[in-house]
């Protein structure tokens, strides 16, 4: 996943035309990871998901007031992602098309979540802003001596009981299936 | 001495476009209180669409919607994890004029408990959840000292975005003894 440094317009046009050029390449059937149908799906999924990082982490920057909005940049972002999301909706049909019963791609179901993400994104597309809430933009800065006091604070907290149970119904229920996937 | 029975409120998920989240924007956050219809409007819909913020509302046993929580998962708070990302309620509330039946305890018991099953199942996550309370606000540093959450902060911080406003940072560890 890319890094991004500015987050200006520039950069994040770079990045939009490198992720439609690795779908592309797969489309061209270019690499070993597109050699079928398998690998073409989870690069789509890849893309999709590198997308929506990508706007993740420009809009945190702007909420943490590490950089300022530009409407030019967010207008650059939501064509590339609608442009995205029809390719690899395309994409997702065809695969859907290859699947029969008791078989199904797993890569299929990569792409499928991936697009869930996406679609939600873009269909809830928030204009993103400077935070209001404290400590998000004006941090606090500790000094030495006060962050080694905080965190032995911290180290003193007491832990949970080692037979805590949450609350709610629901919640009891993922407790119990997270201990039977924990390793013994 | 008998534990007292939180509230039974009923936990949902609530979306950014949903009615429910309408409704809550829509309470009548006053005086002191302002910032939350603040939050909501300009905080609360950055987190739950661009960041890891899960947010529910609660139904009394009336079946009226009468609280809501937020449980996000970022570095507001890396000053006192090292850097690491950790569990963070950016915001909780009741609906105003709904008074003394234990509703903000149990949704914030709520809370610890979504954000003690978050840090047993990932482990890239520093153990303590966050929150953050104005020192004036001294109904909610009970509660959350009742559910034995600790200042952390060596001295209350001024919030530039709200006057100046003096607020503690608190923190509650939320990982399993022997996990």
């Amino acid at each position: 996943m890319k890094t991004f440094k500015t987050y200006d317009l520039a950069e994040v046009r770079s990045f939009t035309v490198g992720l439609y050029a690795r779908i592309t390449r797969c489309d061209n059937g270019e690499g070993d990871e597109c050699a079928n149908l398998e690998g073409a799906l989870r690069r789509y999924a890849g893309v999709c998901c590198d997308f929506a990082d990508g706007v993740r982490g420009w809009a945190r920057a702007i909420f943490t007031g590490q950089i300022e909005f530009d409407p030019t940049v967010e207008k650059r972002w939501k064509e590339g992602g609608l442009d995205l999301f029809s390719r690899a909706t395309e994409m997702y049909a065809y695969g859907a098309t290859r699947e029969v019963p008791c078989y199904t791609l797993e890569a299929q179901n990569a792409l499928g979540s991936a697009l869930r993400r996406l679609e939600r994104l873009l269909r809830l597309w928030v204009t993103p802003k400077p935070a209001v809430g404290a400590g998000v933009r004006s941090r606090p800065v500790l000094s030495p001596q006060e962050a080694e006091e905080a965190r032995a604070k911290i180290r003193s907290l007491p832990p949970l009981p080692a037979d805590w149970q949450p609350v709610g119904r629901n919640q009891q229920r993922m407790f119990r299936l997270f201990k039977r996937q924990r390793p013994s | 001495m008998s534990e007292r029975l939180h509230t039974p409120l009923a936990p949902f998920l609530i979306d950014y476009d949903t009615p429910e989240y309408a409704a809550i924007a829509g309470w009548p956050y006053e005086g002191d209180d302002a910032y939350v219809t603040r939050l909501l409007r300009d905080d609360i819909p950055q987190r739950l669409v661009h960041g890891n913020c899960r947010m529910w509302g609660f139904l009394n046993p009336e079946g009226d919607l009468t609280g809501f929580g937020t449980l996000d998962v970022g570095d507001e708070c890396a000053a006192y994890t090292g850097g690491v990302d950790h569990p963070y309620i950016p915001l909780l509330g009741k609906k105003p004029n709904s008074t003394g039946r234990g509703y903000c305890e149990s949704i914030t018991r709520y809370l610890v408990d979504e954000a003690a099953l978050m840090v047993s199942h990932e482990k890239d996550i520093h153990p303590e959840l966050y929150l953050d309370v104005y020192v004036t606000n001294l109904v909610a540093i009970h509660i959350y000292g009742k559910l034995k959450f600790e200042i952390v902060s060596p001295a209350p911080i001024a919030h530039a975005e709200e006057n100046g406003r003096l607020y503690h940072v608190m923190a509650k560890r939320v990982e399993i003894a022997g996990s």
